[in-house]
């Protein structure tokens, strides 16, 4: 893994999978994991994650740590234009998250993609 | 007893064709083309086109009408998702992964077919029972009279069966089974499941063995290539050390012979595949290298898992390293979402890499991949229209190269007799399609030398110059 730099994993719904034995194997990992579900209770295993880590955008109910989806929060809260991204779930989060990023300035060979759905 | 087997979809089915073929010549049966006579019929099926999958239903239809007049045995393997398997269970007589042909002989016996050899005294019940038992797949080939290339762990492969070649001077040699790359549009993962390497040991011995037999042209076979060897967990050399080996191996025999790999991931690919292939003259200098969309956002959506630049990257390794290389492709069109400006960039990339062919389809969703859960968006006349447009700009690149070729003595490896009468067929190293005037069909199989007359931009045409020369 490539030490030092901040790790960005954004999933929807069961795109959370590969980042789960992710931060399991790089103990240490400097991570923040976006997870965008509709309701809280879909925050699958939420405290195999780091406290402060895990982020639950939420679109259909306020329970979650962000009322909105995972687009809204990146707008929101920039990244960083050095951090590796990983982004894992439905197609269409996936195109408008790369372009999020993108324009905060990460290179697009800094964002990986694995489109479930 | 005779059987008669229908082959089709891509070079892989063929060779998992020819190892069936082996497993029927052991059993003692003598193979026909008419599927009238046949006492067994099979079919290796595939599943990347419905129109594939639709042939099969329709012959098994008129197989089994058949089975009121006449003993008949039908079998399916190849390519097959799991709701055709379903299917297919209700239609055919026997239905198996490939990774099963070596139970393929018990199967055949338990379903009460006495096969040519079951009463001799080399295979009798208990050798098939032997034949049947996981654990000593390369014993149990035996029995039957294949002989395996190499005892391996479990699961088997196909690859322990040798097989009968249905060409004196080209071959194909799975490396590799499988696919983890999960592209969209595709259903290979679910067909032939995750990837496995075959050993290198293997590979190597039997490209010796074609190569000491004469043959001129061996093309290793695998979904993903450029994958090789990873799912050893370094426990098996990479793809570009088996390319350098057998281009050493290859090199030093003294014998002429074009090595050909197909398909690589643009992903995957790695500028020692390109080295190795610099560095062996046995290594023919053609890459074909599936783009399958020159826009990015489309490239996501495929799950390619490579972007624009990445390909842009490896191209510019085969230019640097390979100058005299073709470079062909893959294209889909009309894919799930593509825009007219997102195919603009398609056609941008054909223009920018100038590829010598390109194998376009027009998308169709695939049961089983992820894409076809998606609303097959794009109207049939807008991909019509797409592939036209496409195509033409291939033409115009395509020809730029083949006009490079007039008036060049080009070697070529003639392959058979030309659709045209009087003519014979054949393809260079980098595999553009030779034809020239000869009725002398003792050529077939041999490389000759041929003086360029005339071009169109896939296929070329000129006077042969010199027989039977070695390259």
């Amino acid at each position: 893994m490539t030490a030092g730099l901040p790790f960005l994993f954004v999933a929807s719904g069961t795109g959370i999978s590969p980042f789960h034995s992710f931060v399991k194997q790089y103990e240490g990992l400097d991570y923040q994991v976006l997870h965008g579900v509709r309701l809280a209770e879909e925050s699958y295993e939420r405290e195999e994650y780091e406290s402060g880590r895990y982020i639950a955008c939420t679109s259909q109910d306020e329970k979650g740590d962000f009322h909105g989806r995972v687009t809204d929060y990146l707008i929101a809260n920039p990244v960083n234009s050095d951090t590796l991204c990983y982004l894992c779930g439905n197609c269409d989060m996936i195109h408008d998250v790369f372009d999020i990023l993108e324009k905060q300035g990460v290179k697009s060979e800094n964002i990986l993609t694995e489109v479930y759905f | 007893m005779k059987y008669h087997l229908v082959t089709l979809g891509c070079q892989m089915n063929h060779a998992d064709a020819e190892r069936v073929q082996a497993v029927m010549a052991k059993l003692g049966y003598g193979v026909t083309d008419k599927e009238e006579e046949a006492d067994v019929i099979g079919i290796i099926a595939c599943s990347v086109r419905q129109k594939a999958i639709d042939k099969v239903y329709s012959k098994i239809s008129k197989w089994n009408k058949w089975k009121n007049k006449k003993n008949l045995v039908t079998f399916v393997s190849g390519c097959i998702l799991p709701d055709d398997q379903q299917k297919f269970l209700k239609l055919f007589d026997l239905v198996f992964d490939m990774k099963e042909l070596s139970s393929f002989p018990i199967m055949l016996s338990q379903y009460g077919v006495t096969t040519p050899v079951s009463n001799t005294p080399r295979v009798h019940d208990a050798d098939m029972e032997e034949v049947a038992r996981p654990a000593s797949v390369a014993e149990k080939l035996n029995l039957a009279g294949a002989r395996p290339v190499s005892k391996v762990a479990a699961p088997p492969q196909t690859w322990e069966v040798e097989p009968v070649y249905n060409s004196s001077f080209e071959a194909f040699i799975p490396i590799q089974n499988g696919c983890n790359k999960f592209c969209t549009f595709c259903a290979v993962p679910y067909t032939r499941g995750r990837e496995v390497s075959r050993p290198s040991a293997d590979i190597l011995e039997e490209a010796r063995n074609l190569i000491e037999k004469g043959y001129k042209s061996i093309t290793l076979l695998g979904q993903n290539v450029n994958s090789y060897g990873l799912d050893k967990k370094g426990e098996e050399i990479s793809f570009a050390a088996l390319l350098d080996r057998l281009g050493g191996m290859a090199d030093a025999s003294g014998q002429d012979v074009w090595i050909y790999y197909t398909s690589p991931h643009p992903r995957d690919m790695t500028r020692d595949v390109i080295e190795a292939m610099a560095r062996h003259r046995s290594l023919a200098k053609q890459v074909h290298l599936p783009v399958q969309s020159g826009d990015d956002k489309v490239l996501i959506r495929m799950n390619r898992k490579h972007s624009m630049a990445r390909y842009r990257e490896v191209v510019g390794w085969i230019h640097d390293l390979l100058p005299t290389a073709t470079l062909f492709t893959d294209v889909i069109v009309g894919f799930t979402g593509e825009t007219d400006e997102q195919f603009e960039k398609t056609r941008a990339a054909m223009r920018e890499f100038k590829y010598n062919m390109a194998y376009i389809a027009m998308y169709s969703p695939r049961p089983g991949a992820a894409s076809f859960a998606w609303q097959d968006d794009i109207p049939h006349t807008v991909k019509k229209e797409r592939y036209a447009q496409l195509t033409e700009d291939l033409e115009k690149e395509a020809i730029v190269h083949t006009k490079k070729m007039k008036d060049q003595m080009i070697r070529i490896l003639v392959r058979g007799k030309d659709r045209k009468d009087g003519y014979l067929s054949g393809h260079t190293e980098g595999k553009i399609v030779v034809r020239f005037a000869s009725d002398d069909e003792s050529l077939i199989g041999t490389f000759v030398d041929v003086k360029i007359e005339s071009v169109r931009p896939f296929s070329v045409e000129g006077e042969l110059v010199t027989e039977k020369v070695a390259i």
